[in-house]
């Protein structure tokens, strides 16, 4: 692997080595780029791997402090883990579960088709779903998809077979054990999936995609990539003229240095990403850079999410297989008589004893609980994944007076949820309840939302740069030689999980910064 | 007291001593811990009789009336992990843990439910036949 000098310009810094980062640094050094990576966490493997709940969110999670306010439960319930997201070699594709669902066309833009939402900041994607489409068809592939390019659907577990019954039930009719990208057979020199049931702890058979195993090893195999994992970002700089010129970050041993570069590509995560650009600010930009929108850390979008539960007379073991080979997506689309905008999915979804235990009802205590705890084996569950508003107020912004470990103001992250969120919620409750309800559930839970692992929009993709901080390329308005490459880019949440836009987006970009840079426009 | 918070009367006395184990561990590495644990568990002591010799109701009843208190919530929140993170819990649970070990359950249950009818295939393909390259 080459060791690029610190004072070598000509390098493309990425941060961040998750869906985007690490997606972007393959594509580039495909193309025979030189490309630093810079990734905050530490390179986990197959054996290093754990099928452990509590062991492997210590491992892989990102546990700087962070703080919360708004009226949202998160911020009542964990009030200091806004999010559960990864610090790790590959970010959070090793700890994500694989669902790959496509945006719909008019998700793209919200501003023109909904009506009736006050109080929001909607606003149409620059680009259109025909835009994506080629780059959609590449992701796919890429990822080894589900249902698509050939590949066979995962085999249904118990706990999706309880959703197939009850959802088709009450009338559901696109009931299927979903777009995956897990290997139902094997594919791209992984295996095909062992039913494990910790998706969430890291793939230990590499049936799941992710970076770690993946992109990464690919990038590296081409001799270009130099990936410095355990190395955090703190500040961008920029020269006089309003360049970016390199990044100062703490390498391996604390040790602040600065790694000059070409263009920076900025992957963190939507926390970390717009808290860099905050933190990054300067007597030339003193709102942080490309902020001239004042959007940056603005409308973090997390999904309408929630949770629900049935309890059954007989077993289920809701824990053994694939965490979310499971779908109902019926509810996606635009029905405003349902008495809310957008739509959502409903996902299978599992967790084991020890991580239930702590999520199923936060806080909770006695006989009652004690006794919903003892019904674990025939439990099963399902999650709701639905477009959420956004709203300028719900934002990352930097904490007032509180510093982590390098000097750096740590984010606050801040939420209320509109009212269509609300809505749409307690609907997909109803739903949930009703699904289980129709195979014989005795008690249903509806549990509120969890830490986001859906975390968006916070450097939103804009037309002008009046309303957003990146165009359509997620090349800042400010700076021309300044990326935003992650989830911070929607401009909409829509109601699809959302890793392979965020994939799509990356290869995109790679194309459009490797023209750049063959035109010497940057 | 933790016997109280999380009531399984399956489990054996030795599965609620790991979580003192665990709540005197932190208190070791931290003495305002230690001081909270302490000036809690003596608090509970209060009144004409000891909390042991209270009978279960009232027991309930004098955590009920504390629950909001950090002393509570730092017991509760260490137990709700402690507790229910533990191999001879997860037993009495009939949940199995790790899968690793036995190649995942593709060939151990996964879809072995037979109280509802299966799927059809365009819902729910059939697996693999083998998992090896």
């Amino acid at each position: 692997m080459p060791q690029y000098d610190l004072n070598d310009d000509s390098v493309i810094l990425i941060i961040g080595s998750g869906a985007g980062g690490g997606t972007l640094a393959n594509e580039l050094c495909q193309k025979g780029m030189k490309v630093v990576l810079l990734e905050a966490g530490a390179r986990q493997s197959f054996s290093t791997m754990q099928n452990d709940e509590w062991a492997a969110f210590q491992q892989l999670s990102w546990l700087d402090k962070r703080t919360t306010s708004g009226s949202w439960r998160v911020a009542k319930d964990f009030p200091n883990l806004p999010a559960w997201i990864c610090k790790t070699v590959g970010g959070t594709t090793v700890h994500w579960a694989g669902a790959s669902l496509r945006l719909q066309e008019h998700e793209f833009k919200i501003a023109t088709v909904y009506s009736g939402i006050s109080g929001a900041n909607l606003l149409d994607w620059p680009i259109t779903l025909k835009d994506l489409e080629p780059y959609y068809e590449k992701a796919e592939s890429k990822m080894g998809v589900t249902r698509t390019n050939d590949i066979p659907g995962l085999p249904g577990n118990n706990n999706f077979k309880v959703l197939y019954n009850g959802a088709t039930r009450i009338g559901y009719k696109k009931v299927h054990t979903g777009r995956m990208a897990i290997n139902s057979r094997p594919r791209d020199n992984r295996l095909s999936c062992w039913q494990m049931g910790f998706c969430f702890q890291g793939c230990r058979s590499g049936a799941k995609w992710s970076t770690l195993y993946t992109e990464i090893p690919r990038a590296e195999a081409t001799g270009k990539l130099d990936l410095r994992p355990q190395s955090q970002a703190l500040q961008v700089q920029h020269d006089d003229g309003g360049k970016v010129t390199g990044v100062l970050y703490a390498d391996k041993d604390g040790k602040q240095v600065v790694q000059k570069a070409r263009a920076v590509c900025v992957a963190c995560n939507s926390i970390e990403t717009p808290r860099l650009l905050l933190n990054s600010k300067s007597s030339k930009f003193p709102d942080g850079l490309a902020n001239s929108s004042g959007q940056v850390g603005r409308n973090y979008m997390r999904h309408t999410t929630g949770s629900v539960y049935g309890v059954f007379k007989q077993p289920v073991h809701m824990d053994r297989g694939t965490v979310m080979a499971g779908i109902v997506q019926d509810e996606t689309e635009l029905n405003t008589k349902r008495g809310f905008a957008g739509g959502f999915e409903l996902e299978t979804i599992s967790l084991h004893l020890p991580f239930l235990a702590a999520f199923l009802n936060p806080g909770a205590w006695g006989r009652d609980f004690a006794w919903a705890m003892e019904q674990y084996p025939n439990m099963a569950g399902m999650w709701i994944v639905g477009e959420d508003m956004p709203q300028e107020t719900n934002r990352v912004s930097l904490h007032p007076t509180e510093k982590d470990q390098h000097g750096m103001p740590i984010p606050n992250v801040h939420y209320d949820d509109h009212p269509n969120d609300v809505a749409m919620r307690e609907y997909a409750f109803k739903k949930g309840a009703a699904v289980y309800e129709a195979v014989g559930a005795t008690r249903t839970v509806a549990v509120p939302p969890y830490p986001s692992t859906h975390n968006l929009g916070t450097c939103r993709m804009s037309d002008k740069s009046g309303n957003g901080v990146c165009n359509k390329w997620g090349q800042t308005h400010d700076i021309k030689n300044l990326f935003i490459s992650d989830g911070s880019q929607f401009t909409t949440s829509a109601a699809e999980n959302p890793t392979l836009t965020i994939v799509t987006l990356a290869i995109r970009q790679a194309d459009y910064v490797a023209e750049e840079c063959r035109k010497q426009n940057i | 007291m933790s016997r109280q918070i999380y009531p399984h009367d399956r489990l054996a006395d030795s599965s609620y001593a790991k979580v003192a184990q665990d709540l005197d561990a932190e208190a070791q590495a931290a003495p305002d811990v230690a001081r909270l644990l302490h000036e809690g568990l003596a608090s509970l002591d209060q009144g004409e009789k000891k909390f042991v010799d209270l009978s279960p109701q009232q027991q309930l009843e004098a955590l009920k009336r504390i629950e909001n208190s950090p002393f509570f919530q730092k017991v509760r929140s260490t137990e709700v992990v402690s507790l229910y993170n533990s191999p001879e819990v997860w037993k009495q649970f009939g949940y199995a843990g790790s899968s690793y070990e036995i190649g995942g359950y593709l060939k151990h249950g996964f879809d072995d439910l037979k109280w509802l009818p299966d799927p059809p295939e365009s819902a729910s393909p059939k697996p693999a036949q083998s998992s090896h390259r």
